[in-house]
């Protein structure tokens, strides 16, 4: 039995009607363990930084490396719904909504990874692998050039935090900061915090004890999304399909649509641009047919973060709900803005392609560039801007 | 022997009506070669979850042609 037979082994879905329900009730059950584990990082940061939480991410405080950490964290993961869950929890605790938004943008960069390991399975075909590792790569181009044009126009102007704040308080109320909306949610995930908070601290101080309930969290939050993302996989892969089908022959605005829609479903962009590599790979979809589908995918991790962000109650929980607003605005503003003009467009197809073609060639190119853009330029760029103490 | 204007005109304007035809006509192929590709969708899905297979692939073949880079 191989790793990928024992892993669907663990988490077997059994299709008859009974069987549905029960794994839509798992669902329900993890989707509240996501809402506590968000929950729980919050209470433990705030316990453990006390009102210094903007110090403890001074490291941060530079755009690049607030960038750098969620595309590394997210590379790393090789899950960007868990990090923004994280970033999520952490604002809620008291991280600068101006710090976790570069993190937010990383962990778009960040995800894009998976797909890009995806396409090296077809390493020993050369047309296919061309194919595939275009279309996986179109969306990393996408993301970096997305990064490139709106990370130094949120430094100049903070537009996005400001849309984000916006629509936030629209949300929840601007003479209010505590989410009255989905106050809900509040007495279903506070007793479960609470618990742990009181034997955790029980059993140690106060910083001992955030930490622990953020580490607690984090590991909830991977656990938790790693199980959703495999039950709404086999759960959903009808609709999945149902979904492609109709995407078939209707133009961008549909494949858009549809990447956005499976991504909702499956509660992972990683899927969707991973399924998209064997299509695009086999040579049945172009790479200009496939590229909305990656955009759609951007838009629909975004609901991942939403979703946590409705778990935070208290007085940050407005900034959390602004940071997962902050996410969707800038997924959806960068999938506007570059798509519909066209020499913007065409960059991250051109370069895709020219990448794959000197991929095809020396393979060592496709092996260099994960591990370029993924782990060295990021930590030679930390690196460089605390030497220069910038 | 010269073909007038009009006789011109209206063969561009069946190649064009041909054209459009085929083009039609390819377009549908493709669809539906499209159409039986998503059918394959779960079958991808279950692919997805071997990444390590996908650098265990990779791996011989980014090794050997370091081998040939340094054997140059």
């Amino acid at each position: 039995m191989n790793e990928t037979t024992a892993t669907a082994t663990s988490i077997a879905v059994e299709q008859t009607p009974k069987g549905n329900w029960i794994n839509w009730l798992k669902i329900a059950g993890l989707v509240y363990l996501l809402l506590v584990a968000v929950s729980t990082i919050g209470s433990g940061f705030k316990l453990a930084s006390g009102d210094h939480a903007k110090e403890l991410f001074e490291f941060a405080s530079n755009p690049l490396t607030g960038l750098i950490v969620g595309t590394v964290a997210t590379a790393l993961i090789q899950s960007s719904s868990t990090v923004t869950s994280i970033i999520v929890g952490l604002v809620a605790g008291g991280l600068p909504v101006q710090i976790a938004i570069p993190m937010i943008m990383g962990a778009n960069i960040g995800t894009t990874i998976t797909n890009t390991i995806v396409s090296l399975g077809h390493v020993r075909q050369g047309a296919e692998f061309r194919r595939a590792f275009s279309a996986a790569t179109v969306h990393d181009f996408f993301n970096l050039l997305a990064v490139l044009i709106f990370l130094p126009l949120e430094i100049m102007f903070g537009f996005l935090e400001k849309i984000g704040g916006t629509l936030a308080n629209m949300m929840v109320g601007a003479d209010s900061m505590s989410m009255k909306g989905l106050n809900f949610i509040k007495p279903l995930v506070k007793p479960p915090v609470t618990f742990v908070k009181q034997n955790t601290e029980a059993m140690m101080g106060d910083t001992a004890a955030g930490i622990l309930m953020v580490v607690l969290g984090i590991a909830l939050i991977f656990m938790v999304i790693t199980l959703i993302g495999k039950l709404l996989k086999s759960l959903l892969v009808g609709k999945a399909k149902d979904i492609l089908h109709s995407a078939v022959g209707r133009g961008p605005i549909s494949g858009i649509a549809s990447g956005t829609l499976i991504t909702v479903l499956v509660q992972s962009s990683s899927t969707t641009t991973s399924l998209i590599v064997p299509l695009a790979g086999s040579g049945v979809f172009t790479l200009r047919q496939i590229f909305p589908f990656t955009l759609g995918a951007n838009i629909g991790t975004t609901v991942t973060a939403l979703l946590a962000a409705t778990a935070v109650t208290g007085g940050n929980a407005v900034f959390a709900l602004q940071v997962a607003l902050v996410h969707l605005t800038f997924n959806i503003l960068a999938v506007a803005v570059i798509y519909s003009i066209p020499p913007l467009r065409n960059i991250p197809l051109v370069a895709a392609e020219k990448l794959a073609d000197a991929a095809v060639k020396n393979k060592l190119y496709a092996g260099g560039y994960i591990l370029l853009v993924f782990f060295i330029a990021p930590l030679v760029l930390i690196g460089g801007s605390q030497m220069l103490g910038v | 022997m010269y073909e007038s204007k009009a006789e011109l005109e209206n063969k561009i304007a069946n190649l064009e009506t041909r054209l459009a035809d085929l083009k039609e006509r390819l377009a549908r192929i493709e669809q539906s070669e499209q159409h039986d590709a998503v059918d394959h969708v779960d079958e991808y899905m279950e692919v997805l979850e071997q990444e390590f297979a996908s650098l265990r692939e990779y791996w011989p073949v980014a090794l050997q042609e370091l081998r040939n880079l340094f054997k140059k």
